[in-house]
């Protein structure tokens, strides 16, 4: 008897305080590097392991400012967030969603990249790695140079040596 | 955008594009003629033996390399394999397979591989020499390490396919076609017997702390050993 009426007394607080907190759902301030403010709420945003450990810390109750992510990187970040935050809710719908989201040019999937790394997002870290890689598949170094433009630091004797060691590389 | 520049990304997010698992070693080797930066960070993956690998000369090393090469990329979990200290030289571990009398035992294999030219077929002609340095109570294993490999197609495996075959039989011995007929007597006749055998040299001789060649400490920490 004394154990379930202590069970009780404090089964109802602690359940209090998880309705409490789980309506709540704080909504956070974030400062992109063009000084924008975005605000979300925290169940969105926790899911950047960066923005989570902050606000874990404590450090969460005024402006977070994100130096590394300007505003317009921020707005589709946080849409994926947005779209992640119950993973379960419909995969099919979800894929879709994914895949028309990483539908962007060179430029802005290399800021999503770096702004997934920054903020410690997994799976759009994920996803857009896996972008690029089904871009480098298949394609010949002058192809892959010109689609990412980057330019060929090799010098013709380097390049040379390289393309004979990685022979069986360019046999079809 | 000026900050746009894929030769510049960073290396650690350059890494993980390359270590997705639709790029082949065919794609990474492509890629590393791309910029500096990008042949920097396939070395890596390819690991330190990265100028052992590029002493290959002969039709025989090359495929050689190429086998290493894919190693790098396509291992399966519980598996890995490390070139020694040349190209014919190899050491391979496996962690035995869940649901196993083998399970969660460290297995260290030896690899030679003829590279033959100028004197005989050589590999992948003639199959690699697999030795297990771990004792292991199994149909298919002798008591000295040596793996059998009756089977003629075995020839064309390359060392990848090799390993995945004698990962198989941890899960199907084999005991009509066995290298210790003693244990493959028992496996037939007292399977609770052969089990509880297995289990035992599994615990006493396939320890994490085996001698090795290579320095296997990462891996074990990855398969939580």
């Amino acid at each position: 008897a004394i154990q379930s009426s202590r069970f009780s007394c404090v089964g109802f607080p602690l359940a209090y305080i998880f309705l409490a907190c789980k309506k709540k759902s704080m909504a956070l301030k974030l400062k992109s590097s063009d000084n924008k403010i975005f605000e979300v709420e925290e169940l969105v945003a926790v899911q950047s392991e960066t923005i989570k450990s902050l606000v874990e810390d404590g450090c969460a109750n005024n402006v977070i400012p994100l130096p590394n992510v300007d505003s317009k990187t921020l707005e589709l970040v946080l849409d994926w967030c947005k779209n992640h935050v119950d993973v379960k809710l419909d995969e099919e719908k979800l894929k879709e969603y994914e895949d028309k989201f990483i539908e962007v040019d060179l430029a802005v999937l290399y800021d999503l990249l770096m702004a997934a790394n920054y903020l410690n997002i997994k799976d759009l870290l994920n996803r857009a790695s896996q972008k690029v890689a089904d871009m480098l598949k298949g394609k010949k170094p002058e192809q892959i140079r010109e689609t990412f433009n980057i330019v060929n630091d090799f010098s013709p004797e380097e390049e040379e040596e390289i393309r004979k060691e990685n022979l069986w590389a360019f046999e079809e | 955008m000026a900050s746009c520049s894929w030769s510049n990304l960073p290396r650690e997010l350059t890494d993980r594009v390359f270590r997705r698992n639709n790029i082949n070693s065919k794609d990474l080797a492509r890629c590393s003629l791309v910029c500096t930066a990008w042949r920097l960070v396939i070395a890596d993956i390819w690991g330190k033996n990265f100028s052992l690998l590029r002493t290959a000369n002969t039709e025989a090393t090359r495929r050689i390399v190429r086998d290493y090469k894919n190693f790098q990329i396509e291992t399966f979990k519980g598996c890995k394999a490390e070139l020694v200290d040349s190209l014919s030289h190899w050491e391979a571990i496996m962690i035995g397979p869940k649901d196993t009398p083998y399970a969660d035992g460290v297995f260290l294999l030896k690899i030679d591989l003829s590279p033959g030219y100028p004197f005989e077929p050589g590999y992948p002609f003639e199959p690699p020499k697999v030795k297990f340095l771990t004792k292991v109570y199994h149909p298919n294993i002798g008591r000295d390490g040596r793996v059998c490999f009756v089977k003629p197609e075995c020839s064309s495996l390359t060392i990848f396919q090799l390993l995945l075959v004698i990962y198989a039989r941890f899960y199907n011995p084999e005991p009509d076609d066995p290298v210790d007929s003693a244990i493959a007597q028992i496996y037939k006749t007292q399977r609770i017997q052969y089990d509880e055998n297995a289990r035992d040299w599994t615990k006493k001789y396939a320890t994490a702390s085996q001698e090795s060649a290579i320095d296997w400490s990462r891996f074990l920490k990855n398969n939580k050993i």
